[in-house]
């Protein structure tokens, strides 16, 4: 009878749940991993279905402005900044005679800006013009469209005491500070 | 040490095998399989005495039970096992029953030994009992230690004798049926004198109360006395040794009964169980006594006629037998239900009708552990096949569980999901990617480029805000934009900061200017210029909404300095207006906080 219970304890219980329970728990791992992974792969393709929505929503939303990206990311690229907003600033000041307006100081500096310190440290712009009114609200008309990115600190305007310009006459001072990316 | 190893294995491989053919489902459901030879459906009864095998067939039990004439067998042909196996089959075939017991009744050989001292107190019995049937030779004297199978001892305790016989039978067909027993056929030996002298002790029950008896059975190899008088005194077995009667009979029987002191009056029942008359014993009695000059005149003999027996025979098995079917008293050892199950310890004739109607049962098969080890318990094959249902059901479930995976692999690869191509999935989420950033950095840029403070709007307001004519001459423009603490620490880190646009006119003005300037201190007038320069400008920076507010503040002097189109008697007032808009931090216009730039070479 020992024999007997030896024998079905190695041949009926161990052997069979060696046989049964290795290959089972081996597939109930692989059933578990597949699921895991067929469960990620649907979330991962519900997702790229909604992906697919919202690009083609942000396609249709950006369409128009697309192709100004590069316009703006030159624009606030710190690349040749200076030589840009000098070469931009001399273009509007050409489309006036000199006895309109007379730019007297063009100058870069680095340092915080008296904006707040939001807006952090970084290059700005001292200009000083002799010039009429109408004529330095033209001109920073036009070099303010073209670089929206500069942010007027200070602005002073006092009447000229003496000029060779004719007519009545300015002295006015701006400070900006230069919005860049980086 | 391997070798051992794998020895064992194939023992333990071996003993499975062997299990698994005694568990399987019929035997385990069947109420038979694990029951004794007398308990099976069917009862095929064999006497052999050496020289002739009588066969009988028993079916059913109780009411049911009935007797019909048994396949014809040779004495030669029980060594055969293709006999005996081609028999059963066709009496398993005839009956259509699930069982089929094989009672061997034997009567060729039967020896008795000499009982150990420390055995010979029948109280011992139990033990006695076991150990015979391991080593007989703990039981009885001279016996060497080698056990042959085909020999047999079994234990008889004798109460009121205050002894105990072994008896010995030579079983010569062991191997035989042995191979019955691959048919699942169960295969019991009885030993026919013992089952002989159980009944006619039942018979003399009352008889041998009110006067000593002597039983005596006569076969044609051997001869028993049994004396008994209020019990069983004594079993004594005489063997013929190739005689017709045993070679001292007289001596033997005699003897026996002066010790136990029925000469002077006893009944000598001389019973016939063989093919001899029992006549011979007589006269070989009657030849004794003349010679040894020996008194028998307190002897009476008796020989039981066998009608009679029969008769009071079908009495007990009420009236159901018929002698010239079932032949052998012997076989009436079928009846259990004649006797109890408890082994009575009483010290009586009625406790040795019981306690020998039960030994009678006694079969002389092989029961040493050895061979108990060959059967498997019923417990066994039940968890062997409750194992076996587990093993199914475990592997159904593994197939199960194999079969919901593949169908599980296959479903989810019908869907889209798993056949989305990596590569596609990828580039659309780069293209997601940098559409989201676009927007992001459009988002960001948008909000910190709003138009916050340009010179040309700040200019175009002082426009606006001053009267139009020569009432008011302005002489300087101060225009500052500040960030706003609001608290004492300054804005928290990270979020937007609001700020104050600070416009500061000197100039003069005359009578109507000084008014119209003082106007401007009103919150509403101020309020409409600002609103109006937004209008006119198209720049949200000036609008009056929200938590924005908008203050002038005027201060006035007499003009006392002369100068450029600043005549006293025109323009008799000096002035300072300072005007603030504060924008405070949860504008939608409030600054947002900056990427630090980095450092540039020129720095």
């Amino acid at each position: 009878m020992k024999k007997y219970l030896s024998a079905i304890v190695v041949f009926d219980v161990l052997l069979p749940a060696l046989l049964l329970g290795v290959p089972g728990c081996i597939l109930l791992l692989a059933f578990t991993n597949f699921q895991n992974f067929a469960a990620t792969k649907v979330e991962e393709f519900s997702q790229h279905e909604m992906r697919l929505k919202q690009v083609a929503a942000l396609q249709r939303e950006l369409q128009p402005v697309e192709a100004e990206m590069p316009l703006l990311k030159a624009l606030l690229s710190n690349n040749d900044i200076e030589a840009r907003l000098d070469h931009s600033i001399t273009a509007s000041l050409d489309k006036f005679s000199s006895d309109q307006i007379e730019r007297t100081l063009h100058e870069f500096q680095y340092g915080t800006t008296a904006i707040g310190a939001n807006l952090g440290e970084g290059r700005r712009l001292s200009l000083k013009f002799s010039s009429r009114w109408e004529t330095l609200n033209a001109a920073a008309l036009e070099w303010e469209t073209r670089f929206p990115n500069l942010a007027l600190e200070t602005l002073s305007i006092r009447r000229g005491a003496e000029s060779k310009l004719s007519g009545p006459y300015l002295e006015s001072a701006l400070s900006y500070f230069i919005i860049t990316e980086n | 040490m391997s070798q051992q190893a794998s020895s064992k294995f194939s023992d333990l491989r071996a003993a499975q095998r062997a299990a698994r053919r005694q568990a399987k489902l019929a035997r385990v459901l069947s109420p038979y399989a694990f029951a004794g030879a007398l308990d099976q459906p069917v009862r095929w009864h064999l006497f052999c005495d050496g020289n002739r095998v009588v066969s009988v067939v028993c079916s059913g039990i109780g009411k049911t039970r009935s007797w019909s004439a048994g396949p014809s067998l040779a004495a030669a042909e029980l060594g055969q096992p293709e006999v005996l196996q081609a028999r059963a089959k066709e009496l398993l075939q005839q009956r259509k029953h699930a069982g089929l017991g094989v009672v061997l009744h034997l009567a060729d050989h039967l020896d008795q030994g000499i009982v150990q001292e420390e055995f010979e107190n029948p109280e011992f019995f139990e033990h006695a009992s076991a150990l015979i049937r391991e080593t007989p030779e703990r039981v009885v004297t001279d016996l060497s230690g080698h056990s042959d199978p085909n020999i047999q001892w079994r234990y008889y305790p004798i109460f009121c004798g205050q002894r105990a016989v072994a008896l010995r039978h030579q079983v010569e067909f062991l191997k035989a049926f042995e191979a019955l027993t691959d048919f699942d056929v169960k295969v019991a030996i009885h030993s026919a004198p013992v089952e002989m002298f159980a009944l006619y002790l039942k018979l003399c029950q009352q008889p041998s109360e009110e006067k000593p008896h002597c039983l005596v059975f006569f076969y044609d190899r051997f001869t028993v006395v049994a004396p008994v008088h209020h019990g069983v005194l004594d079993f004594r077995v005489l063997p013929h040794r190739q005689q017709e009667v045993p070679a001292a009979f007289g001596d033997d029987l005699f003897s026996l009964l002066e010790k136990l002191g029925f000469i002077d009056s006893c009944v000598l029942l001389l019973v016939p169980c063989g093919t001899q008359e029992p006549t011979l014993l007589f006269h070989e009695l009657d030849a004794y006594t003349r010679r040894k000059q020996k008194n028998a005149d307190g002897i009476e003999i008796q020989i039981p006629d066998s009608e009679t027996v029969w008769g009071v025979l079908k009495e007990y098995a009420q009236g159901e037998l018929q002698p010239a079917i079932v032949q052998r008293p012997e076989f009436l050892s079928e009846y259990r239900e004649w006797t109890g199950k408890e082994f009575p310890l009483t010290l009586s004739i009625a406790g040795d009708v019981e306690r020998f109607s039960i030994l009678s049962h006694q079969t002389f098969w092989p029961d040493d552990q050895g061979s108990r080890d060959k059967r498997l318990p019923k417990s066994l094959a039940i968890l062997m096949m409750g194992l076996r249902v587990g093993q199914i059901c475990g592997l159904l479930l593994l197939l199960g569980l194999g079969a919901w995976f593949a169908f599980f692999v296959a479903t989810a690869y019908r869907g889209e999901a798993l056949r989305a191509s990596l590569q596609v999935v990828s580039s659309e989420r780069a293209e997601f990617d940098r559409l989201t950033g676009t927007k992001q950095f459009l988002s960001k840029w948008d909000k910190i480029l709003a138009p916050r403070s340009q010179a040309w709007s700040i200019m175009d307001f002082v426009l606006g805000l001053l009267p139009e004519g020569n009432t008011v001459i302005c002489e300087k423009l101060e225009y500052a934009i500040k960030q706003v603490e609001s608290k004492p620490t300054g804005p928290q880190s990270g979020s937007p900061g609001g700020f104050s646009r600070q416009w500061v006119i000197d100039g003069f003005c005359n009578d109507q200017g000084r008014v119209d300037l003082e106007h401007l201190q009103e919150s509403s007038t101020l309020a409409k210029v600002f609103g109006s320069t937004a209008a006119r400008l198209g720049d949200p920076s000036f609008a009056v909404s929200g938590n924005r507010s908008v203050k002038a503040v005027l201060r006035e002097e007499t003009n006392s300095q002369p100068g450029y189109g600043s005549k006293p008697d025109t323009l008799p007032y000096q002035f300072r207006l300072v005007v603030t808009q504060m924008i405070p931090a949860n504008d939608p216009l409030a600054l947002p906080v900056l990427p630090k730039p980095k450092k540039t070479a020129m720095q």
